[in-house]
């Protein structure tokens, strides 16, 4: 069956009554957990299994399951811009001009542009994934221990560039979180690390809980201490939605984090993480004024929203054409098939061509909906700003609490939230820029373990990264970049110290 | 003010009364008298997890209480384990997939475990056995795992994907080593979806896997099997060769997933577990869907399943100190 | 300011060495071509040792200007994370609904200082809120209610 037959044959069965509806319940329900922090796609999936047993046919369940998948990264940005709190790892980029955006008044706009981008990198992916799904699955298979090490490496080297204010302080955050990526089981010798005999820290920290920790408690604390009424919002709202000249500012942005997303989005494992902080470093490096990232840069928020998107529509790739789960939620989806009977593998479109078409042509459907259901919500969200904050503190306590205990339905992870809460907290005090700690502890884990891998493969020869041609090329560019930086770094200080009196160093902050 | 205050603190215990007669309405009749919550202690998405909830669908039809399933994962199964060890002992928590690595493998090696896997739980009934499969890549020149230790004998490297540092598919692996006299290089990857996918791509020789992990891989040809580390052959791969079956005497019990209870736990209750667990196994409709999930259906009731994990413990003790395997 | 900084630096550094200790003695290092679980460890424990001096000596080279400054509240923020910490432990003791209740009281009353009528509102809305999403309509398993067990 060619592709716009099999297409057509799918658009006919997600365009029936009962898909329609389920498509729009997952695509409701992923907005919800998506904007609710914690609570991911994953868990809900999990949560929701049992019902899908009575939706009838396999299609309708797997059609709002992935409805909720990629729902959940429309409504992920919405508390990143609007509370600095990350629900997954792929919006902790949007939390840095995002909140910032939302400090200065201008939430709706950043909001509004997540959603157009989303939009505009979903489609774009789901195109891409109907058209091109065999040959890139190959390419995600190429990946090996080698070019994971490479990849992920770069993807540090992007992480530490993120961070505002002193380097060395960037670098000892960075540091902080390989560490606290550390604790727990090794997998490669089997050794338990950094553990102090605890049961509970056996398995490790959990994202979710460091993310709202650091960031949203973190956050909610420091800005207890004021002793003014808080408001997150210093100055009024302003515009709700974005307006043409945001539009013209963010297209090409969109654009490129589109691309990058449903690249980088194919390879299992980091994928999501990486395509946005590629797409942000990419976005400061191409801008007019690099100064304003940080500050609340359009471009930093548009860009990275639309590749984590286009990550998450490829991730699909791997799963339908391989059967290989590249993340958490899609592994909950390969159960879910499972359970209906359905092997996902290269025979899918074979054996099932109404999962396989149905599924695809369903998801070019949900992203209109999302887009439709998410435009008016700015406007909404952004009323929330105005909720005093006394009565938002404990509400969004509450949410991050029961998110994330639901997680793994574990008290210990509360408390562990918590114990971030407080490092958060120092950290502001403190002047650190947080931005990098999550990315490395999210990094790391697949850096050490690459590594090892790799040198087990080769038996100790480190030749393996240079003479594999896609672990190779990203070495090379690695080299560039840290050369490149190295010089830019050093010409500024020289031009600084011959040209310019010494200003006394000012802090800067997030 | 006071009026304001009297109509927030009515409503106040309205709304109490409300939450709390939500949850009301079971007693201590008969069993099960509310639904049971069936703690996984392994994330969502993993082969464990696909057969709780392939078990929960089917149980519905023969008990009048659902069966909720919880994942509460962590530590390698150790922290959803002490959540069960430590809850009330009525029947109606339940622990699943007793008999993995946490509770035949993990005693062995490390040396504090928060409870005894073997006597602080009830062992209830025996499910499936996840056998350790040994596969290579489908476009290799291997068919059996004669050839590939041959192979290996001329100075070739054989690498092998493993899930987990000393883990079932690990202590598989180097069992081979141990017997054969050739040298496997056992690279360990977190979990066995990700070691799956590393074979696949061809970045290794071999690699070990639950049929479960690795049936979209067999049954597109990526890997072909070469041979079951089981004693007997898998009923969910009855066409692939035990090692025994091929001169190499190795033989593990894989993975076991069963189901147990707290200690303390009335007997009538284990029995009635039990025996209704006996009626899901035997379903039709659960036996379709265990066929496609890759997973055989290897029932035994709560005398027969206790008597078995007595003996698996031994077996992975002796062979932990065979191997020498230390962390 | 700095004194506080001159201290983080210090412990930073000393915290480094520790990892580098820990890493040698306990988790061992392996060699460059099989590097065991300290391999890693070690090196950023270095770095951070290097690191931590490497900020107290620029520390000790920049001067500048102490902000003046503004004040600033230290027990709210401690008695809310000591709230957050009970608020954990209760609500397995206790069970979520009777502890999530209990806990927004109290945040009203300890950390905001609001008046009854409005706190006991803001409670059990949000109570009723939080039971209606997550336990109703998203079936999160939660703990059940001590009195109900």
């Amino acid at each position: 069956m060619d592709i716009f037959s099999g297409l057509l044959d799918g658009f006919a069965i997600a365009l029936t009554a009962t898909n329609l509806l389920f498509c729009l319940l997952g695509a409701i329900i992923g907005t919800a957990i998506g904007v609710l922090p914690g609570l991911g796609p994953a868990a809900t999936i999990a949560l929701l299994l049992p019902i899908t047993y009575v939706i009838g046919t396999p299609v309708t369940a797997i059609i709002m399951m992935a409805g909720i998948f990629y729902g959940a990264m429309y409504g992920g940005s919405t508390t990143s811009i609007l509370l600095n709190l990350p629900g997954e790892a792929a919006s902790v980029v949007t939390c840095i001009d995002g909140y910032q955006m939302a400090k200065k008044g201008r939430a709706g706009a950043a909001l509004g542009i997540a959603a157009i981008g989303s939009f505009v990198a979903g489609t774009l992916a789901v195109v891409g994934l109907t058209m091109f799904a065999p040959p890139l699955a190959e390419f995600a298979l190429d990946f090996g221990p080698p070019e994971y090490f490479a990849l992920t490496t770069l993807g540090l080297l992007l992480a530490v560039t993120l961070s505002g204010g002193s380097i060395i302080k960037g670098l000892i955050i960075l540091l902080f979180g390989l560490i606290l990526a550390m604790v727990g089981l090794d997998p490669i010798s089997g050794k338990i690390r950094f553990t102090f005999g605890s049961i509970g820290l056996q398995g490790g920290f959990d994202f979710v809980t460091l993310a709202m920790g650091v960031f949203g408690l973190g956050e909610i604390l420091y800005n207890l201490e004021s002793t003014m009424k808080t408001e997150i919002v210093t100055t009024k709202l302003g515009k709700v939605f974005p307006t043409l000249g945001d539009w013209a500012d963010s297209r090409w942005a969109i654009c490129r984090g589109s691309v990058i997303g449903f690249f980088v989005g194919i390879i299992p494992g980091g994928g999501a993480v990486i395509s946005s902080l590629a797409s942000y470093a990419i976005e400061k490096k191409y801008s007019q004024h690099p100064e304003e990232f940080g500050q609340g840069a359009i471009q930093g928020v548009a860009g990275p929203e639309s590749a984590n998107n286009a990550a998450s529509s490829s991730s699909f790739i791997p799963l339908l054409t391989l059967g290989i789960p590249g993340n958490a939620a899609i592994a909950m989806i390969f159960a879910a098939l499972m359970i209906q009977g359905i092997t996902p593998g290269p025979f899918l479109v074979a054996e099932h061509p109404d999962v396989f078409w149905g599924v695809i042509a369903s998801m070019y459907v949900g992203n209109v909906m999302l887009l439709v259901l998410n435009l008016p919500l700015v406007g909404l969200w952004v009323q929330m700003l105005r909720v005093p904050y006394g009565i938002l503190a404990p509400v969004i306590v509450l949410f991050t609490t029961i998110g994330v205990y639901s997680t793994q339905n574990q008290v210990f992870d509360i408390y562990a939230m918590l114990f971030f809460a407080a490092v958060g907290y120092l950290m502001r005090k403190l002047d650190f820029d947080p931005a990098p700690l999550p990315l490395a502890f999210v990094l790391g884990p697949l850096v050490e373990r690459s590594l090892r891998q790799s040198l087990l493969l080769s038996g100790g020869d480190p030749a393996i990264f240079v003479s594999r041609p896609i672990s190779g090329i990203l070495m090379v560019i690695f080299v560039l970049l840290i050369v490149g930086q190295t010089i830019f770094f050093l010409r500024r200080k020289w031009k600084r110290r011959c040209c310019v009196p010494v200003p006394p160093e000012t802090e800067k902050s997030l | 003010m006071s009026r304001m205050r009297r109509v927030t603190l009515l409503l106040t215990g309205v709304s109490v009364a409300v939450l709390v007669f939500s949850g009301w309405g079971f007693s201590a009749e008969k069993y099960p008298a509310k639904p049971i919550q069936l703690i996984v202690p392994y994330a969502p998405g993993g082969s464990s997890d696909v057969l709780a909830r392939t078990v929960e669908k089917a149980w519905t039809k023969y008990s009048p209480q659902p069966m909720i399933v919880v994942n509460k994962a962590g530590a390698g199964g150790v922290l959803g384990t002490e959540y069960v060890v430590r809850s009330k002992p009525d029947g109606h928590t339940l622990l699943f997939a007793y008999g993995s690595g946490c509770d035949l493998v993990m005693p062995h090696l490390q040396q504090k475990m928060p409870y005894d896997p073997l006597k602080d739980v009830v062992p209830v009934a025996r499910i499936s056995i996840h056998s350790v499969v040994v596969s290579v890549s489908g476009k290799s020149q291997f068919n059996t795992m004669k050839d590939v230790i041959a192979w290996g004998a001329k100075g070739n490297k054989i690498t092998s994907a493993v899930s987990t540092a000393a883990g079932a598919v690990d202590i598989v692996m180097r069992a081979i080593a141990k017997r054969t006299g050739v040298p496997i290089t056992t690279v360990p990857f977190s979990g066995g979806a990700e070691a799956a996918t590393a074979l696949a791509g061809g970045h290794l020789v071999i690699g070990g896997g639950h049929p479960s992990e690795v049936l979209p891989h067999l049954k597109s040809g990526r890997f072909r099997p070469v041979g079951v580390a089981l004693d007997r052959r898998d009923g969910s791969l009855p066409n692939v060769p035990t090692l025994k079956e091929q001169g190499i005497d190795v033989a593990t019990w894989g993975s076991v997933k069963g189901v147990a209870v707290p200690k303390g736990t009335p007997p009538e209750v284990v029995e009635y577990l039990s025996a209704t667990l006996k009626k899901v196994c035997e379903d039709g409709e659960f036996k379709k869907t265990m066929a496609t999930i890759g997973q055989p259906v290897d029932y035994l009731d709560q005398k027969d399943f206790a008597a078995f994990m007595l003996k698996a413990s031994k077996d992975y003790a002796d062979l932990i100190k065979e191997l020498g395997i230390k962390l | 300011m700095k004194l506080r900084e001159q201290l983080t630096a210090l412990l930073t550094s000393l915290a480094g060495v520790w990892i580098m200790s820990y890493a040698w003695i306990v988790l061992k290092l392996g060699s460059i071509h099989v590097p065991d679980a300290g391999f890693l460890p070690f090196l950023c424990g270095a770095a951070l040792a290097v690191l931590g001096v490497a900020w107290l000596l620029a520390l000790h080279w920049t001067k500048r200007k102490e902000a003046p400054a503004e004040k600033r509240l230290w027990h709210r923020p401690l008695s809310s994370l000591l709230l957050m910490i009970a608020y954990g432990w209760a609500m397995e003791t206790l069970g979520y609904i009777s502890s999530t209740l209990v806990f927004v009281i109290a945040w009203q009353q300890i950390v905001e200082k609001e008046k009854w009528a409005k706190t006991l509102s803001i409670a059990v809305l949000s109570t009723l809120a939080m039971y209606a999403l997550f336990v109703h309509l998203l079936k999160v398993p939660i703990p059940s209610e001590f009195f109900l067990r």
